[in-house]
């Protein structure tokens, strides 16, 4: 059998072997985490050095314009920085423009202020959903207490000592959007960025970063963290390791075998060019 | 006057006011502006509970005429209601709701994401060739990136995601930018086609 018949058997093997080979390369470093050396790159450290340098008063907005099924390549980011700032004492204030951005919200309260002994509506804010968009952003960066009247336990925001201090995107110190699709960065730039000079740092997927570099480049956004390695980044970088760095393991293998599989495929198209010429 | 006729007029005046807001610093035209955004949220808001209807309508009717599968539609039906409800009765931070959104819906988001990796690994195997020169350079490019996701790939080489970081910084950089500019004026045109009222398809009719 020679070497072309061997590699073009491999490359045609039933798609469920090759399936289930993928399934094992994640399953099994989830279920047995991997320590993974990580060097950290330039934006999770300019934010991670922006947050460090943050007057202690200030307040940070951390907008999720997310999606249930991308938590696990986002959620990780936003724990480790909302744990940086809450570590700080800076103030953060959470909102969203999806629906299922409020969970996430309140899943990384759960997970940080809760137990840190926070106390809400002086340490941290969450305002909840408003629709509408890019408009619902702009509105409420004109006056967060008209656009969120109530809080995300129908609580009015008058009665939180943190609003008294905030009132439009000028009284914003930082603003960390987790997004998912949509107007994402553009749309912020457009409406906190450009009109009211805020700082932006986006945590998006990996398929959204690339578009995210323009802005980068332009210094409108600060620091853009992507996917799931921006946030094992950050949480290296915090010393807390969390979801990213547990599922850093899955990633490098999944990524290792695609890696694989594409030498097979190129190798197998090389082999039977080389036998059609000859 | 037309049955379009009147729509036609509210976007446009109101498009008008937005764009005045945006170039002109006059105070009427911020502050009706600010109205309209307002005006946006609740509309949207409303959309949100329209797109459930609509929903709901299109599913109970295919459980009604039993068409084919009309048993997916069931499910879909039975867990938007039992989401929607216990949402709406018991709030968002009942212990009910959270078990149903953290151990059901957001696992089985999760996993509808995840399955585009099985079918990336049988494209890899059969199909993503280097053919010409430009499968070869986005192909390279690709292993480049991917090996720079990945811890593996600072310990092969720090040249990795150096090269990787520049594969973002220079080329991709100058096709998202042109992406920007080329969509940013096609959002432009289709806003002067709905202001001079020849985008009518919101309205039910054929465009021009």
């Amino acid at each position: 059998m020679s070497f072309h018949d061997v590699i073009s058997r491999i490359q045609h093997m039933d798609a469920r072997v090759v399936r289930t080979i993928m399934l094992l390369a994640i399953v099994i470093p989830l279920a047995n985490p991997l320590p993974v050396p990580l060097v950290v790159t330039a934006n999770p450290q300019a934010l991670y050095d922006f947050i460090e340098g943050l007057p202690v008063d200030s307040v940070v907005l951390m907008s999720n314009e997310t999606s249930a099924g991308w938590r696990p390549n986002l959620h990780g980011t936003t724990v480790a920085v909302f744990a940086h700032l809450m570590r700080r004492g800076i103030r953060v204030v959470f909102n969203s423009f999806t629906p299922e951005g409020t969970m996430h919200s309140e899943q990384a309260i759960n997970d940080v202020a809760v137990p840190m002994g926070k106390v809400y509506g002086v340490d941290y804010v969450h305002l909840g959903y408003r629709a509408g968009g890019e408009g619902a952003v702009a509105e409420s960066l004109r006056d967060f207490h008209a656009t969120f009247t109530t809080d995300y336990n129908g609580t009015p925001v008058e009665e939180l000592p943190l609003m008294e201090q905030v009132r439009t995107g000028a009284d914003l110190a930082l603003c960390v959007l987790t997004s998912t699709g949509g107007y994402a960065g553009g749309g912020w730039v457009r409406q906190l960025v450009e009109p009211y000079g805020v700082p932006l740092a986006v945590n998006v997927t990996g398929t959204m970063a690339p578009s995210h570099y323009p802005y980068l480049d332009a210094g409108q956004i600060i620091a853009l963290m992507n996917d799931t390695k921006g946030g094992a980044e950050y949480e290296t970088l915090i010393g807390r390791p969390g979801l990213s760095l547990s599922i850093m393991g899955a990633q490098t293998f999944s990524h290792l075998l695609i890696l694989l599989l594409l030498a097979i495929s190129n190798v197998a198209y090389l082999s039977r060019k080389r036998g059609d010429q000859k | 006057m037309g049955s379009k006729t009147i729509p036609g007029i509210i976007v446009t005046t109101t498009a008008l006011v937005m764009i005045a807001e945006g170039y002109l610093n006059v105070d009427l035209f911020k502050t009706v502006g600010s109205e309209f955004r307002a005006w946006s949220i609740i509309i949207a808001a409303f959309a949100l509970g329209l797109a459930a209807a609509n929903l709901a309508r299109f599913h109970l009717v295919r459980v009604a005429k039993r068409n084919s599968g009309w048993y997916h539609n069931l499910a879909c039906l039975i867990a938007m209601f039992t989401l929607g409800i216990t949402g709406i009765f018991r709030g968002p931070k009942a212990p009910t709701y959270d078990f149903l959104y953290t151990n059901v819906y957001s696992p089985l988001s999760v996993a509808v994401v995840a399955l585009t990796i099985f079918f990336i690994a049988t494209a890899a195997l059969r199909a993503i060739t280097a053919r010409n020169a430009g499968a070869t350079i986005l192909l390279i490019a690709a292993v480049i990136i991917m090996l720079s996701n990945i811890p593996v790939g600072d310990a092969i080489s720090p040249m990795i995601p150096k090269f990787a970081a520049w594969i973002n910084k220079i080329p991709n950089m100058a096709g998202q930018r042109g992406i920007l500019v080329t969509s940013a004026i096609g959002s432009i045109a289709f806003g002067l086609r709905v202001l001079l009222g020849l985008e009518r398809t919101q309205f039910g009719a054929g465009g021009g």
